[in-house]
């Protein structure tokens, strides 16, 4: 009887095992950070159905690149958007990945209470800044630009976010990004200047990119053909896009419970027009992205990864 | 032998302890598969010796340790005033009863977020760790000076012991163990409880900073300066604990 028992338990996790091998899911998975690299994949987002083969999760900008540095590939998403400097950092000296664009271009904001506008960096001189994720490509970014135009007494104080704007003393102005600078606007605060601007660039920089595991591309050209001019129209859907499409959308992909902070009042035309939403081919964004990457390496010990150019997917997809 | 006498004849089982908890570590490393979720072992140790070269390890280490010291202190002063009072005036004690049942109770890392508005973020975390410290020093002190052997202070008084004297021979001596041993409870506690404090505060120049700081892009250094954190606080209470223990068997 003994016996029978453990052969039948036997039998029934095998079949189980079995069972959930056989019903894996095989869909091309796509992860992307909450707030503008997330509005990069709205209308993809609104147009998802269950059986597009697809399957579109924004998690906490916090968690992202952990969604392509699993060691068991089959873990790792198939089609990633994260930080450009993650992106070159952790994927840029494998073969694993391509880059195959540019999804956002820049979305920080200088803002304070004084309505003073600042059209000169040295007016930051003697100041403490709050600046947002000041480790990572908001800080470094800033750091380049007071680097670039001599400003050295500066202190800058890392935030996290919107809701330690404000809370700081002796912080006269903070860097911030959209849209999370739009909500600030009725704590009093007033954009007094644009860090795409200050940092030289004539489309800004490059924040955000589109990766996708170079298997993927090989296996699925037409699919990754067919997808990179889906982000590049859902661009062109945002101008006229409601909040709460984008909230909704957006919100109906999130993962594991995690709560978009995208609010539907806050995206009004005028702030999504400043988060720099918009799609660049790797191809043509080649020479910006190296350039961006020699400025921060200069100022940041951390980024040592200068990829080649094995690493950008070079397809014209428009062709 | 001299690890043996320094650290007590369960030296085997402590390290097998440590041993174990490793194999956890390295065995979950390998289930995760993710540097940026679980750092390896072998990463986190070399930055953990890394960081005692760094001089700005060491200029936050001691800004930490610094309010540490400041937060006990201030706890200590009081709560031996606050303890002898209540064993003193057991009218005292009944009217600070609520106070220190708020003190106990009181959620201190959330009190930080409305601390920090009154202050700044160099002095939060003392005062949240004063408020965490001073309670249950308070409760060691009141129970070790109540310790002391009622029949001894009817013989004290029945002889006429001057006061000084029933201090110095008969309460220090008895109530210091338990105090030594409640001190280095408490100094260990602290350090945990500043740290935390000092990544919430974003404290300048500290090793919760540092924390903060390396969450970003170095998982092995966040996790090197927990375990410094974890064995500052765990050299700190067992040293206290060895002493008080020396001194209970030189009485006995």
């Amino acid at each position: 009887m003994k016996k029978l028992a453990c052969i039948i338990a036997g039998f029934t996790l095998c079949s189980a095992c079995g069972f959930v091998a056989c019903t894996k899911n095989t869909d091309i998975t796509v992860y992307a950070p909450d707030g503008a690299p997330a509005l990069a994949l709205a209308k993809l987002l609104k147009d998802d159905t269950k059986d597009d083969g697809v399957t579109y999760r924004i998690v906490n900008p916090q968690t992202v690149t952990t969604m392509v540095t699993y060691k068991d590939e089959n873990k790792n998403a198939d089609l990633c958007v994260l930080p450009l400097t993650d992106a070159t950092q952790y994927l840029g000296d494998k073969d694993d990945y391509k880059l195959l664009g540019v999804v956002t271009h820049g979305n920080l904001y200088i803002i304070s209470q004084d309505q003073t506008q600042v059209t000169d960096v040295s007016a930051f001189s003697g100041e403490e800044i709050g600046v947002l994720q000041l480790q990572k490509t908001p800080g470094q970014v800033f750091k380049s630009i007071l680097q670039k135009n001599g400003v050295a007494d500066v202190t800058l104080t890392n935030i996290t976010g919107g809701g330690e704007v404000g809370a700081l003393s002796n912080v006269k102005y903070y860097v911030l990004a959209e849209p999370a600078v739009t909500a600030q606007k009725g704590k009093g605060f007033h954009i007094v200047g644009n860090v795409q601007t200050l940092y030289g660039g004539e489309n800004g920089f490059p924040q955000a990119v589109l990766v996708a595991k170079s298997s993927v591309i090989e296996e699925n050209p037409a699919f990754i053909k067919e997808f990179v001019r889906d982000v590049q129209s859902s661009a062109t859907w945002l101008a006229t896009a409601t909040g709460e499409e984008i909230v909704s959308a957006v919100s109906s992909h999130t993962e594991n419970g995690y709560q978009t902070t995208l609010k539907a009042q806050l995206l009004q035309p005028q702030t999504l027009a400043r988060c720099g939403v918009y799609f660049t081919q790797a191809k043509d964004a080649k020479t910006e992205i190296e350039g961006f990457l020699q400025d921060v390496s200069a100022i940041d010990e951390h980024i040592t990864v200068i990829p080649n150019d094995g690493f950008y997917c070079l397809t014209d997809f428009n062709a | 032998m001299l690890l043996k006498k320094l650290l007590g004849k369960h030296i085997l089982l402590m390290i097998g302890g440590v041993a174990l908890l490793t194999a956890v570590w390295i065995v979950a490393y390998f289930c995760v598969g993710n540097d940026l979720l679980l750092p390896s072992f072998g990463e986190t140790v070399k930055d953990f010796f890394l960081l005692w070269i760094d001089g700005a390890f060491w200029s936050a280490l001691g800004v930490t340790l610094l309010r540490v010291l400041s937060a006990f202190v201030l706890s200590f002063a009081l709560a031996v005033l606050t303890a002898v009072l209540s064993y003193l005036y057991p009218s005292f004690r009944a009217f600070f009863a609520p106070i220190l049942a708020v003190l106990r109770s009181m959620p201190v890392l959330a009190v930080l977020l409305i601390i920090l508005v009154w202050t700044n973020d160099g002095v939060a975390p003392v005062i949240v760790a004063f408020l965490s410290l001073y309670p249950i020093l308070y409760t060691q002190t009141l129970t070790a000076i109540c310790g002391v052997d009622n029949k001894l202070l009817q013989m004290s008084k029945a002889y006429r012991v001057p006061m000084s004297v029933q201090i110095t021979k008969l309460y220090i001596p008895t109530v210091a163990p338990a105090l030594i041993k409640a001190c280095g409870l408490a100094l260990g506690f602290g350090v945990k409880l500043t740290v935390s404090a000092e990544v919430l505060a974003r404290s300048k120049h500290s090793l919760g900073v540092l924390m903060q700081d390396a969450r970003g892009f170095d998982l092995p250094q966040l996790f090197a300066l927990v375990i410094v954190a974890c064995v500052l606080g765990f050299v700190i209470e067992y040293a206290f604990v060895c002493v008080a223990e020396r001194m209970q068997r030189g009485k006995k």
